[in-house]
């Protein structure tokens, strides 16, 4: 037993007080002579024994109350946090967290995940439990009850699902939970295989609550040997009449590596293989070639074991370029070069089309793999709508300009991502001479050519004037002139992407029309726009954006089929991702096939150390340092507010008070003589 | 009853304080009698007993004049009673009687009164004699009507002691015994013995056709016991302590007394014994009417 303040017993030196009143009192008893006791001697002894008694007895409890008085101003509390013998039954809250992620499929984990929380709800004898089953998200499948029927049930209910793991999300969800428990005592009880990849660096600033205790319970053996794709990356080159499929993926072996056989199937047909080697992570490049132009979904596999990487690809025989030519001079506008440098016939690699701004619509757009904005001014609302559409339907969307951007310019650009335009900038009055390219992302596919090249052409072209743009924060400068200004921007929106180019694509602004790697940079930046094989690829729970304005009915892999309506802004969002697999949206006669895969962390089994994950959890504590679970640090204010022995040595001194109140005025009963 | 009688007012605490008791009883009887319309005893008639010298404050009538002529000497004439009305004061002196609450012990109370009394019924020339007693009978003078009796008799009350403890059977039967005339018996004592034990004797002395009067002398404490808190008693005759709560002792304490003191009078009342009750912190007047009323009855 320990004491918060125990100053206070010095109060005891007053029990001393009663004692002193009494032996006073008895040694200064008045002596009187009396004439004779005959009379007195005639009071009960009794009388006289209980007086005596009483007077102890009163004495004894006065003595007892100064002594309850100091001992409950001194706050005494048990160190431990268990009471013997005046511990009555605590009870607790408790939060069950299950693991319900992909990776809680391998190897029965999720069933014996099941049976331990099973488990904890038999044994919980009058506690309060919750249940959370968690992935990416947290999910309160019943909340705090001693209802265990209702309990067991939703445990039951639970089933694993392809998610990836997010132990942080489900560790505020049960602390969350615990902020209405009924008890003092409170516990969260994790029971997963603690996948490395679910803990984030978010617990580096969120602990568990002081005096919330945390349990772990790792379930399912570690897998030995796991075999999975990480990421593929798909690389169309239209050769006359065929198409050119490279297929580069990385494949991750955990356990013992072993040599691996890496397919494409489609429909349930092989296409093509590549051998993988034996290491833990290893690059396999399948290449096939596509005669006949279609959108595609295939699997890339590594054996039954394995899951498979989903993907959707389309294969064009010649992709339109449609240029929208807005600009009014004709020898020196963007859209007389861009004909000279597209439109080569039935064999060119490219079909070349071109529209003035009016005729701009969704018919127009969507027979178009790229579209070419050329010195627009105005751009109405509808067509802004088209091009977003557009883009964010998959298309590719290269702009340029050779005047000062208007307002609708302006919002085109925001809803696009790339950035907020400024003014025009003249390179000749704001640095004394023209700008050239100063720097280029060599790693960008667009500018691969030509840093492999080695050549250095590119950075002959000169710009009198561009357009000053700040990009936006999601925005990727690819490209800047010397002056560190943006040169082309890109953004990417959903399916597809806008590349913005500062400059004009004509001889207004720059000459970079009549520089010899003009042509050679517009291919790259068309060829760019149909590699969009990342684009037609999602992960588990990543929402996907279709063309708005219409509703779609999306199939997933098993058939089912959901209706997905245009949000207050138009925009359609399919967000039930919830299964790796080929999924079709169609609206009317628009289809977009689109693949989601498990996210490639998940699919890495390895667990965390438990006692790693339990001190990433936990606030250090000066508690047990050897166990799993370790009691949050009370301190000794936390246990002496937890017991409370206050309260109780009050009630036991208003008892004492009470009975010495009715004792010390009780009148003797007579007897009858 | 008058009310101007000066005794009246004579607080006995400051009656004892005068150390003469034959002034006291003079004070107390003299002033009690000027308060009295008429006094209604004539006195007895009586045989001429001795002479003896006059002494300045005697009654002139009493003056033998024939003696004188004779002798050039005066001589007063004593007589003796020679009626039955002999007076025997009985005064109790045990240890019992010397307690006092205030200024007056009861010893003291019942000396006072024994003198008065002797000094009333002697100037009414009436016998009057002592017996002193505790446990035992430690004075006996018998009645004698003289002047220098009854100075004898208020030298014995002055000098008497209470110390022993109390014996109220022993004593008074032997006081019965003793007494060979009828007469009048008027037993001053606070009784404290079992009152059977006091009965009986006062019944025994009842046989031999005495009249009795008792004064029951008790100190205002006795009766009251105002006491409180914790009390050593201690018996003023055995010396026996006894650790009380008075306060709570005193309700049977009073229960008790008054039981007793019922006791005491039923039985007085049976036997024809007249009864008076007496505070020591009470004017003797009304121990002297009463005894007016009891010679008065009796007489």
């Amino acid at each position: 037993m320990s004491l918060l303040t125990p100053l206070f017993l010095l109060g005891l030196a007053a029990v001393l007080v009663p004692l002193v009143l009494h032996l006073i009192r008895q040694v200064r008893a008045q002596r009187v002579v009396f004439p004779s006791l005959m009379h007195l001697q005639r009071v009960p002894e009794e009388r006289v024994r209980r007086r005596r008694l009483k007077d102890w007895l009163l004495m004894a409890m006065r003595m007892t109350l100064l002594v309850l008085l100091a001992l409950a101003f001194a706050r005494p509390y048990w160190q431990g946090g268990v009471v013997p013998l005046f511990q009555p039954a605590e009870r607790t809250s408790r939060v069950l967290l299950i693991d319900q992620s992909h990776s809680m499929q391998a190897g029965g984990r999720f069933a014996d995940a099941q049976q331990q929380a099973l488990d904890l709800i038999a044994a919980a004898d009058g506690d309060e439990l919750a249940i959370i089953t968690f992935d990416d998200g947290a999910y309160l499948q019943a909340d705090l009850t001693d209802d265990t029927d209702v309990l067991a049930q939703a445990v039951r209910r639970a089933v694993p699902t392809f998610r990836a793991t997010d132990f942080f999300l489900a560790m505020q969800r049960a602390q969350e939970v615990l902020a209405s428990a009924l008890h003092e005592d409170q516990e969260v009880v994790l029971v997963s295989d603690f996948q490395q990849s679910g803990w984030s660096s978010a617990f580096d600033e969120w602990k568990l609550a002081d005096g919330v205790r945390l349990e772990t319970i790792a379930v399912g053996e570690a897998v030995s040997d796991n075999a999975f794709v990480e990421e593929a990356n798909l690389t169309k080159t239209r050769q006359g009449a065929t198409t050119q499929l490279r297929l580069d993926a990385r494949v991750v072996q955990e356990g013992e590596a072993q040599p691996l056989t890496l397919t494409t199937q489609r429909d349930g047909a092989a296409q093509a293989s590549a051998r993988v080697e034996s290491s833990a992570s290893a690059t396999a490049t399948i290449q096939q070639v596509e005669e006949r132009s279609g959108v595609y979904q295939a699997e890339l596999t590594l054996g039954e074991e394995a899951a498979p990487w989903y993907f959707t690809y389309e294969v064009n025989e010649q992709p339109t370029v449609l240029v929208v030519d807005g600009s009014r001079r004709i020898r020196s506008s963007a859209a007389f070069f861009l004909q000279r440098a597209f439109d080569l016939g039935e064999n060119a690699p490219f079909r070349y089309r071109q529209i003035q701004p009016s005729a701009l619509s969704r018919s127009a757009a969507r027979d178009a793999e790229v579209i070419i904005l050329a010195g627009l001014d105005n751009i109405s609302a509808g067509q802004q709508q088209v091009l977003l559409d557009f883009v964010q339907g998959g298309g590719s969307l290269l702009w340029s300009t050779d005047v000062a951007p208007t307002g609708s310019a302006r919002g085109l650009a925001q809803a696009l991502g790339l950035g907020t335009l400024g003014g025009v900038a003249d390179a000749r009055q704001t640095q004394g001479y023209e700008a050239i390219i100063g720097e280029v992302d060599g790693r960008h596919p667009i500018f691969r050519l030509f840093e492999a090249s080695g050549t250095g052409a590119i950075f002959r072209a000169k710009f009198r004037q561009y357009v000053a743009v700040e990009a936006d924060s999601s925005a990727s400068v690819i490209a800047r002139y010397d002056n560190n200004d943006p040169f082309i921007i890109e953004a990417r929106q959903s399916l597809g992407h806008a590349l913005l180019f500062t400059s004009s694509l004509g001889t207004r602004w720059t000459d970079l029309p009549i520089n010899e790697l003009y042509i050679p940079l517009l291919y790259q930046m068309a060829s760019y726009a149909l590699d969009d094989e990342a684009a037609l690829a999602y992960t588990i729970g990543q929402p996907v954006s279709l063309p708005g304005g219409a509703d779609w009915s999306v199939r997933d892999p098993e058939g089912r089929v959901v209706q997905v309506e245009p949000d207050a802004q138009g925009a359609v969002w399919f967000n039930a991702t919830d299964r790796p697999g080929h999924y079709l949206a169609t609206s009317g006669n628009e289809r977009v096939p689109f693949s989601v895969n498990i996210a490639p962390e998940e699919l890495r089994l390895a667990a965390r150390d438990v006692e790693e994950a339990y001190a990433t959890v936990v606030a250090p504590t000066q508690g047990d340092e050897t166990g799993t679970v370790q009691e949050a640090a009370l301190t000794p204010a936390d246990l002496e507010e937890r017991q409370q022995f206050w309260k109780w040595i009050w009630l036991l001194l208003i008892i004492v008070f009470l009975v010495e109140t009715v004792l010390a005025h009780r009148p003797y009963a007579t007897r009858s003589t | 009853m008058t009310t101007s009688a000066p005794t009246r007012y004579i607080d006995p605490a400051l009656l004892a304080r005068i150390g003469n008791l034959e002034l006291v009883a003079r004070a107390v009887v003299e002033g009690f009698v000027a308060g009295l319309h008429r006094s209604p005893y004539k006195g007895f008639s009586v045989e001429f007993m001795e002479y003896r010298p006059y002494m300045p404050g005697d009654d002139p009538m009493r003056i033998d004049w024939k003696l004188y002529a004779r002798s050039d000497r005066m001589y007063v004439k004593e007589f003796e009673d020679e009626t039955n009305t002999r007076l025997r004061l009985v005064v109790d002196v045990s240890g019992s009687m010397d307690f006092a609450s205030g200024d007056v012990r009861k010893v003291d109370y019942a000396f006072l009164l024994a003198a008065s009394l002797a000094y009333f019924v002697q100037r009414q020339r009436d016998a009057v004699g002592l017996v002193l007693f505790d446990e035992a009978l430690r004075v006996r003078i018998p009645p004698r009507s003289t002047r220098s009796h009854l100075q004898q008799i208020l030298m014995h009350l002055e000098e008497a002691e209470a110390g022993a403890p109390t014996q109220m059977g022993k004593p008074l039967h032997d006081v019965a015994e003793a007494l060979k005339h009828r007469g009048f018996v008027i037993l001053i004592s606070d009784a404290l013995d079992d009152p059977q034990k006091t009965l009986d004797a006062l019944q025994h002395i009842r046989y031999y056709g005495h009249q009795v009067l008792f004064f029951h002398v008790m100190d205002r404490q006795e009766l009251e016991f105002t006491y409180d808190g914790p009390v050593e008693f201690e018996d003023a005759e055995t010396g026996e302590i006894m650790l009380l709560d008075a306060g709570a002792a005193a309700t049977q304490y009073k229960a008790n007394v008054t039981q007793f003191i019922d006791d005491l009078e039923r039985g007085c009342t049976q036997l024809g014994i007249d009864y008076t009750r007496l505070i020591t912190d009470e004017p003797l007047d009304r121990a002297l009417f009463d005894f007016l009323a009891f010679r008065a009855g009796k007489g």
